[in-house]
């Protein structure tokens, strides 16, 4: 399918808009931040940047409390490197408030895999291939409840697979064709670069997938196609590059030593013949996580996944191993556990970029076979490919489509899943209040731990709760006590336990007595 | 259709997006992001005989990494949003000052 340059530009501008217009439905109509645990460690080092106007170096007493160690090479500093977070922290100064624009930038960051994966098919394999591609990744459900829990450098990182594998494709290729353009690998060092300060297991992937590629291409090729002097620059560009954050980047490899798997499939060769085998033990994600009809789409749609990899294994040009690279490599890091490494199933997050493209490639080169083998239909193909490109949209959608948006559009909506207008109001009174900035406040009638975490990063004061040890254990010296979400729910029993408890902290200095939460100085 | 006419939908389109969804904070989150990270980035890329849909993805992706890189360490010495001014304006002359020297 021909299309104009400029109409192209405006499809893909719609695509994106449509793609941001799903992806920010849990933001538009309740701009609290939502998410579990780890969606918080991530506002709040943003938030922190924006609100105290400075660049984040030693932690807050109240981030340090829980993330103070996971920065294995230099403790109580950042645990990753600093771009992402400073990214949101950025939007957040341009768009004058904290909470919103940091969700809004985090959903343009988390959705860019729509653009990154429609640039490549677009470039290899034209204009339909792309668009039907891009169109499927806005509904892709791995990605979407990733993106919701709060895994947000990882989703953002696997965006930059593709322009990575694209930049040694045009390198290599270039090279072969004795046209050397090392200005790809230059581009391909800052990308790697750029991916190893969003997430390092992104970067690890596009690692694997540039090995294999290259590995392809040797194989093919039966010779070198890349200089020496090239790829030694591309390498000090890249090192020098990721120097720029010393104790983040050596974090990543202090980690790589101590690493271990979280499940561990050794030298199950069972494991091997499948794509994944959802784990016995638990991983903190839900079984349907591991359901391909439930986050891929449905059953009939293996087949034509199985059609695309079949006709590039035919084919095999050098898009075509590019093609094949990233899902071989993609497969290895799937099944890592099989040698006892990696944390497969976050891997698997990946699984909808490469199988979404195939399972498009396999739908237009089916058709293309069709049409060769009936004459007949030749005079129309080009409306029957038209036909066809509408069809698969439309019953994708109603497939996939509509349970993403009910995801996306449902996602922490219930009064209870985010911080209540009682809890936010606590919160604001935190930020300002007498309570020391090293004080450890005790959180009662908490719900969830990732409720309590995102009322004290909102609050910017460290709140325990009853899961991490009792009152007199922790030497806590603030207690909150907390009735607005027992209340909510009408938990009789819980809040009759809760005000039994306060009658005993009646000796206790009384801070704050607001809208069902009371904070007193303790002990 | 000419470029300019393009570059003018595209832009309408994402002022209308902005506004009727995310309001007044989202439209000036989105252009504030496109003004910051990638407007730089695609006049610096200009250099490299790369192709426009190339060279928009590249400034794209490498501004989201390389901006807020810049702005990290000067936030460290000075205000964070001073920094960001300053980044996007060393930036933007320096790309203006390649781009005048390559024409």
């Amino acid at each position: 399918m021909k299309v104009n340059k400029n109409v192209e530009a405006i499809i893909v501008t719609l695509l994106y808009l449509t793609c941001l217009y799903f992806w920010t439905l849990p933001i538009q109509d309740n701009p609290l931040p939502y998410g579990e645990v780890d969606a918080f460690s991530h506002y709040a080092v943003a938030d922190y940047t924006y609100t105290s106007d400075r660049s984040v170096t030693d932690l807050p007493h109240y981030i340090d409390r829980r993330y103070g160690k996971d920065n294995e090479f230099k403790q109580h500093t950042l645990w990753y490197p600093p771009p992402f977070h400073t990214g949101l922290a950025i939007g957040a100064a341009i768009g004058g408030e904290s909470d919103f624009p940091i969700y809004l930038v985090n959903a343009i960051f988390c959705s860019l895999i729509v653009l990154s994966v429609y640039f490549i098919i677009r470039r290899f394999f034209g204009f339909e291939a792309a668009l039907l591609s891009g169109f499927l990744l806005i509904f892709s459900m791995r990605d979407i409840m990733v993106f919701l829990w709060g895994q947000w450098p990882e989703r953002m990182g696997f965006a930059y697979l593709p322009l990575i594998i694209y930049c040694f494709y045009k390198y290599a290729t270039s090279f072969l064709k004795k046209e050397q353009k090392p200005v790809y690998l230059y581009i391909m060092s800052f990308l790697l670069a750029i991916n190893f300060f969003i997430h390092p297991m992104d970067f690890f992937h596009s690692v694997g997938a540039l090995i294999i590629i290259g590995l392809f291409f040797f194989i093919k090729e039966r010779k070198i196609f890349f200089s020496l002097k090239h790829v030694s620059a591309a390498i000090v560009l890249f090192l020098l590059i990721v120097s720029i954050f010393p104790t983040q980047s050596m974090n990543v490899f202090v980690k790589l030593r101590s690493g271990t798997a979280e499940e561990s499939a050794k030298g199950d060769f069972g494991r091997l013949l499948g794509w994944f085998k959802a784990p016995r033990e638990n991983t903190g994600t839900p079984p349907v996580y591991f359901s391909y009809s439930a986050m891929i789409g449905p059953y009939w749609t293996v087949p034509l996944i199985l059609l695309g990899v079949l006709f590039l294994l035919l084919r095999r040009n050098n898009k075509d191993l590019v093609i094949l690279g990233w899902l071989v490599s993609l497969y290895i890091m799937i099944h890592l556990d099989f040698i006892g490494k990696g944390r497969v199933h976050r891997s698997l997050s990946g699984t909808a970029h490469i199988f979404y493209p195939l399972m498009v490639l396999g739908l237009l080169y089916a058709y293309t076979f069709f049409v060769k083998l009936v004459p007949a239909l030749r005079r129309y193909k080009s409306l029957i490919r038209y036909v066809l490109v509408v069809a698969f949209m439309i019953v994708v959608f109603i497939s996939i489509g509509a349970g993403a948006r009910d995801s996306l559009e449902g996602a922490y909506k219930s009064i209870i899943a985010r911080a209540n207008p009682s809890q936010h109001a606590l919160s604001t009174w935190l930020r300002g209040s007498e309570v020391p900035d090293d004080a450890d406040m005790f959180h009662m009638g908490a719900l969830s731990l990732a409720k309590t975490r995102s009322i004290y990063m909102m609050g910017h004061r460290y709140m325990g709760t009853s899961a991490g040890g009792s009152l007199d254990e922790k030497n806590f010296t603030y207690i909150v006590m907390d009735y607005s979400d027992l209340l909510l729910i009408g938990n009789r029993d819980g809040l009759n336990q809760l005000q039994s408890f306060e009658m005993s902290l009646a000796n206790n200095t009384l801070l704050y007595n607001k809208d069902n939460i009371r904070v007193y100085e303790y002990g | 259709m000419d470029n300019k006419m393009t570059l003018g939908i595209i832009l309408v389109l994402i002022g209308l997006f902005s506004f009727i969804f995310l309001g007044f904070t989202g439209f000036r989150v989105i252009f504030g992001m496109l003004l910051v990270f990638f407007l730089p980035f695609y006049i610096l890329l200009g250099r490299f005989g790369l192709s426009r849909g190339e060279r928009m993805v590249f400034s794209l992706f490498i501004g989201i990494g390389v901006f807020p890189s810049i702005v990290y360490w000067l936030g460290v010495f000075m205000s964070f949003r001073l920094a960001i001014v300053v980044t996007f304006v060393v930036l933007m002359i320096v790309a203006l000052f390649l781009k005048k020297s390559r024409d």
